[in-house]
């Protein structure tokens, strides 16, 4: 009997944000399904509920003819579903074999490990698999792509019916990936149902045999990978033509004197930064996770210790020793990780725009609420950000909105802020949203204000910024006008070597 | 906007119905005996230690940190008052001022402990306890000091005002829980509490001081509990190691009662006076019934697991609720998409 997975009506929501919503999917055994769409669709999350991590709060997993309910994870593991994370779920310090029968090591009646019988079986599925792998070597040892393949037979061995992968081949080189596919065919060949996800086209169209798409946590379609094309699955990904968005930006034309100047700055994550930003100006940076962009705007806004070099604004010297110099100085930043940097979550919208400017909301030895108010209303009409009252916590809102409140925090009118720095500001927010912040980078540039835009991805920074810095494990290698700028050279210089 | 109506639903409504309940069922039990005047005033006693000791544990609790040494730093400051006072003949009102210092130096070794070593809280505020615990033997010994004659801690201990019903520790707690909740709930200090309780790093690029403020509450929580120190010596007129060391987690218990979440950032004084008032009420009730000591610890353990369940349940639920309110939101959004 042929095996698959039938998803049905599967809803979820998180705190500000429906990740899940009706979704119906039918994936069956004998074909690799690849399961795509941008960051922030739902794939992880679906993956999760697949694997019994995450409860749905409506809908019912299909299993061949059995309708199952995961509460725990193993129940999803009994059941025959295999999820192969990203994060390898191995324990380091325990070899192979050991790791390959984590929940299920032979022993004898007295409850001692049976070793002999330990190696002889993880040999057999080694060889199955026809890896050179030692299975007494401990796991921590092994390449990367080595962990990985350990997951697998770990899966196999468990007789998995259902096996998904997370971006399996991010970490993995190209060697590495010929053998992981082999693999992956090998276990579409007995028949099992394998689930892929992965951003990488390329891949995706040499693996796979069906697509399911998917789009703002709903399940857009359905298609046979061979019968459809590249551009075709970009368009039903993102839902719209991608230029338009950004054609319709009211941009500044008029770009102003040098407002900061960075030269030759050093941390103990960064070397050698040099760059400048205008008044007006949006200097997008751009680069690999991990390339140190945000180590420099850390050390720009002195939360991290600089080593060497001079910032220079409006052609003073300065040197920030806390966050709140820079901000006295009129440097704000928003950061990358919204939740855990950004908002102070269980405080209301109000507190959080005037946390910075408490000093000014002062009348004599109290607070003055009224003021406080003033502020946060200005605020919340200035962003749209859509909340019946300020005292809703911010922990209530979607994405979208809590971004806002930190651009309302940043820039209200009790403080001179002169540049902004945005670290990732649209990860995790619905396309809709995305569009209203790039115009309100737009606008705050047009204010007359410098404004830094990080982010990765690189149609974004393209897009949005007059000027583009490059940067590559912890340098700075090169830097390109929006005019000049295409994916190919930018990325080029995001993976110098 | 909070309305009149809504007071009925709130936490402080439920805490004042516990309260009155807990002091039917104790009279009731106690024929009586529980809401006689000489009963009442051991209530408050007991009340001002507590009241006192508890302001500082809410302040920590409130950053998302405790101090479980308030108790021996408040003996200790007992018996280093005695010890000036008694042995060395220095004027009470100096040695006094004296013993809260010290008090206040042990706080500063704590908020050392816990910023420049990285030692957790709870082991940190431990070792502390432990160290003046032991110092406070070798000071006092197990008999403890005697104190007779001395202006300043009589005055303390035994003045009464308003025809001797209303005793000055009494009007110094209230004085305590009044100033201390205007300062939680109206300064920039008390907002920068709940905002760096809130999330400490976010705080921290807000341009506030979560370091600095660290410092200030677990100093500010041994001074308390050292002013907590001398008025138990001026009052029971002997200092001993251990005359608060059953206030180790009290402080920590009546803050939890009053709805300050454990992790920090919401809460107030009114909700922890209310958790006080529950805890010095349990207590006394407990004995006046007839059980003893032994019988108030385990029921006290009771009563922490209660709060922290109710805690637990607060937050489920409120998780559900932000669930509930994204859903609706997501749906009027998916609405305003359509039209």
């Amino acid at each position: 009997m042929a095996e698959y997975v039938e998803l049905k009506n599967i809803n979820k929501a998180f705190p500000g944000v429906r990740a899940l919503r009706d979704i119906d999917l039918r994936v069956e055994g004998g074909l690799v399904t690849a399961l795509i769409g941008e960051n922030g669709a739902g794939k992880s999350t679906l993956l999760k509920v697949l694997s019994g991590e995450i409860r749905p709060d409506t809908g019912t997993i299909d299993l061949s003819g059995e309708i199952k309910h995961f509460s725990h994870p193993k129940e999803a593991i009994d059941a025959g579903i295999s999820v192969i994370y990203q994060e390898r779920q191995l324990v380091p310090m325990m070899s192979v074999m050991e790791n390959i029968f984590i929940d299920n090591i032979p022993s004898n009646k007295a409850g001692l490990i049976n070793r002999r019988e330990l190696k002889k079986r993880a040999t057999e599925i080694i060889e199955t698999f026809g890896l050179d792998i030692d299975p007494e070597e401990p796991v921590g040892r092994l390449s990367v792509a080595q962990q990985q393949m350990v997951e697998i037979m770990k899966a196999y061995r468990r007789d998995s019916r259902v096996i998904c992968f997370d971006e399996p081949t991010a970490p993995l080189m190209d060697a590495e990936i010929e053998t992981l596919f082999r693999i992956i065919r090998e276990l579409r060949d007995q028949g099992k149902v394998v689930l892929y996800v992965s951003h990488r086209m390329g891949e995706i169209f040499q693996i796979t045999d069906r697509l399911a798409i998917m789009k703002d946590g709903a399940m857009v379609t359905t298609r046979v990978t061979a019968e459809t094309t590249e551009a075709e699955v970009v368009k039903l990904m993102v839902g719209r033509d991608v230029g338009d968005t950004y054609k319709n930006l009211v941009r500044n034309d008029r770009i102003g004197p040098v407002l900061l100047e960075v030269e030759g700055l050093n941390t103990e994550a960064v070397h050698d930064i040099s760059f400048q930003l205008h008044e007006g100006e949006v200097l997008g940076f751009a680069g690999l996770v991990g390339a140190g962009r945000t180590e420099v705007m850390r050390a720009l806004f002195g939360d991290d210790k600089i080593l060497s070099g001079t910032i220079r604004l409006e052609g003073k010297e300065v040197s920030f020793k806390s966050p709140r110099e820079a901000i006295e100085a009129g440097i704000m930043l928003c950061p990358e990780d919204r939740k855990e940097e950004g908002l102070i979550l269980p405080r209301s919208i109000s507190d959080n725009i005037s946390a910075p400017v408490l000093k000014k909301l002062r009348k004599g030895l109290f607070m003055d609420r009224r003021s406080e108010t003033e502020l946060a209303q200005a605020g919340k009409d200035k962003y749209n950000i859509k909340t019946p009252t300020l005292d809703k916590r911010t922990i209530e809102l979607s994405g979208g909105n809590q971004q806002k409140v930190i651009l309302a925090r940043w820039t209200s009118d009790k403080l001179n802020t002169r540049i902004l720095i945005l670290d990732e500001p649209t990860k995790g927010i619905d396309v809709g949203t995305k569009a209203e912040v790039y115009q309100m980078v737009c606008d705050l540039a047009r204010e007359g204000k410098g404004v830094i835009f990080i982010s990765s991805e690189l149609t974004e920074v393209l897009n949005v910024a007059d000027r583009i810095i490059v940067m590559h494990d912890g340098h700075i290698t090169g830097e390109v006008m929006r005019e000049e700028a295409t994916e190919e050279n930018v990325l080029a210089l995001a993976m110098k070597e | 906007m909070k309305t009149k109506g809504s007071f009925f639903s709130t936490k402080y409504f439920t805490l004042l119905i516990i309260i009155v309940a807990l002091l039917v069922i104790f009279t009731v039990w106690s024929k009586g005996q529980m809401i006689m005047p000489i009963n009442i005033r051991n209530i408050l006693n007991n009340l001002v230690l507590l009241g006192l000791i508890g302001i500082g544990a809410c302040y920590l609790m409130l950053y998302g940190e405790l101090d479980i040494s308030a108790g021996a730093i408040g003996s200790f400051a007992g018996c280093i008052c005695a010890l000036l006072a008694m042995r060395m003949g220095i004027p009470s009102a100096i040695a006094a001022i004296i013993a809260i210092l010290v008090g206040c130096v042990a706080g500063l070794c704590n908020a050392l402990m816990i910023n420049i070593l990285k030692f957790p809280p709870f082991i940190a505020t431990m070792s502390m306890s432990y160290i003046l615990q032991g110092a406070g033997y070798m000071i006092a010994t197990s008999q403890g000091i005697s104190i007779k004659k001395l202006a300043f801690l009589n005055f303390i201990g035994d003045t009464k005002f308003f025809n001797g019903l209303v005793p000055v520790m009494i009007i110094i707690t209230v004085l305590f829980l009044v100033v201390y909740g205007i300062i939680l709930s109206r300064t920039q200090f008390g907002r920068t509490i709940y905002l760096c309780g809130g999330n400490r790093r976010a705080a921290r690029l807000c341009g506030l001081n979560p370091k600095k403020l660290s410092y200030m509450l677990y100093i500010n929580s041994a001074f308390l509990a050292s002013v907590a120190g001398i008025i138990y010596i001026s009052r029971v007129k002997t200092a001993l190691p251990t005359a608060l060391t059953s206030f180790q987690f009290t402080g920590v218990t009546a803050a939890i009662l009053g709805g300050v979440a454990f992790g920090g950032g919401s809460g107030n004084m009114v909700g922890c006076t209310l958790g006080m008032l529950i805890l010095a009420i349990f207590n006394n009730g407990v004995s006046t019934v007839g059980f003893n000591a032994n019988y108030t610890k385990v029921f006290n353990g009771v009563l922490l697991i209660i709060g922290l369940a109710l805690d637990a349940i607060a937050a489920r639920r409120n998780a559900k609720k932000v669930v509930a309110t994204s859903l609706a939101s997501a749906k009027t959004g998916k609405k305003e998409e359509t039209a």
